[in-house]
């Protein structure tokens, strides 16, 4: 199913121009970290600012997930870069997950892989992350995401994470 | 071979190559389905056998992980709406999963049901994007930033107040009574599409027009440039006295000025 327009602020040169651009987590969202010891999943919300303009707001959140009980299934963790509600970047696992350029399967991306967004295929396009990804818990996940993002921390919750 | 027979022969081949199946331990298997949550990634899930005549399938917290990394509030509510949407498929939830039990001579279909499950939640709440969080978070920026400038300028204003106009009722975020001065009409539309620009083309003009009691108001909307296209942002620069974007707010203090909207006594 195709997915619905995006945002006009969200064109393919747009984002790979605010990924180049220095940013900062600003604050934090919304967290269980540390919180709730009975959650059955961590997650964490951030907004995330270009460090030229920390005072505005451009709509772009990081967003990680981790489901804590999963019936003997091993849980994986997920980070995701929203951007005017758009998934901009993503890097999650999959047993299999399909290369989708042009609107074509193209291959396959086994375990780790980054969905990264393009104007015609928005988040569908992958590519595998297995090289980056070497700590898969959601700290390690997290801060792998952050430097390859160009996010700099300065949350104490991300510093509780370490 | 019938034509049927074939067709239908050759549908499950490919079948074979598309679904996946590994094998995790002695008693669970991870199955990869060649269904797209929307587009965006495989359904998968797993398959374990809790004795000699149960199965019991997970998708391991991964469907509600979509949708949080599509910016969703995996709050309760919407759980209860996902298990109404598939109950037909006889899914239950524990903690983040979505599961369902089955039995032996069952597997095969409950397998499929599953699956259609799971992507029937991606395409309900996947095939477009969550900007709703990202709106309200913005709009209560900006609303503290109009609070600010008007607390500073020593105004009284009323929120959410709705004013009649000539013709029918106007809800607006901000308004102060014009009270011997000029007033202020403020709503906030931060992603005013055609309709809602138009809309406020009439809004404008219907509370201006019901005088005396909104004689001399100013109206104003403040919208966000960047989730706004042209045409609407035309419309509304066309039809009201102050059209404000989000970016430009510490303008607002300046645009008051312009228009002459004051308090009483300072």
């Amino acid at each position: 199913m195709m997915r619905a327009v995006a945002h006009p602020s969200v064109t393919e040169p747009t984002v790979k121009e605010l990924l180049k651009a220095r940013k900062v987590i600003r604050r934090t969202v919304r967290s269980n970290w540390g919180t709730n010891t009975e959650a059955s999943r961590i997650e964490v919300v951030y907004d995330v600012r270009r460090i030229a303009s920390p005072h505005e707001n451009i709509g772009l959140r990081l967003t990680a997930w981790l489901p804590l009980a999963t019936g003997g299934t091993p849980p994986y963790p997920s980070v995701s870069l929203l951007w005017h509600g758009e998934r901009i970047r993503c890097v999650d696992w999959k047993w299999r997950e399909d290369v989708i350029k042009d609107n074509l399967v193209t291959g396959i991306v086994r375990r780790w892989h980054e969905h990264q967004w393009t104007d015609t295929d928005h988040g569908r396009f992958v590519v595998s992350a297995n090289h980056f990804v070497k700590n898969p818990d959601f700290w390690g996940l997290m801060r792998v995401c952050l430097k390859r993002w160009k996010i700099a921390d300065s949350t104490r919750q991300m510093r509780l994470g370490e | 071979m019938t034509y049927a027979q074939e067709i239908r022969s050759r549908y499950f081949k490919a079948q074979r190559k598309l679904v996946e199946a590994k094998q995790l331990d002695d008693r669970s298997v991870l199955l990869s389905f060649p269904l797209h949550y929307s587009g965006y990634t495989r359904v998968e899930f797993s398959v374990t056998r809790m004795d000699e005549s149960n199965y019991l399938l997970s998708d391991f917290g991964q469907t509600f992980g979509e949708l949080h990394d599509s910016g969703y509030r995996v709050v309760p509510s919407l759980k209860q709406r996902i298990l109404e949407i598939t109950k037909i498929w006889r899914v239950s939830l524990a903690g983040e999963c979505i599961v369902r039990t089955c039995l032996d001579k069952e597997l095969g279909t409950a397998i499929h049901e599953f699956a259609e499950a799971l992507k029937t939640i991606g395409d309900a709440y996947l095939a477009y994007p969550r900007t709703g969080e990202r709106d309200i978070e913005e709009e209560d920026e900006v609303k503290q930033k109009i609070r600010l400038t008007l607390n500073k300028r020593h105004l009284r204003y009323k929120e959410g107040r709705t004013i009649l106009g000539k013709i029918g009722e106007h809800k607006l975020d901000f308004y102060v009574s014009p009270n011997g001065q000029p007033g202020l009409a403020l709503a906030i539309q931060l992603s005013p599409d055609r309709v809602h620009a138009e809309a406020w083309e009439f809004k404008a003009n219907d509370i201006k027009r019901s005088v005396p009691p909104n004689k001399g108001i100013v109206v104003g909307v403040v919208y966000d440039p960047s989730a706004t296209k042209n045409f609407s942002r035309k419309i509304i620069d066309s039809v009201v006295d102050i059209s404000l974007p989000s970016t430009e707010i510490d303008s607002f203090d300046q645009k008051l000025d312009a228009h002459g909207v004051k308090a009483v006594v300072q």
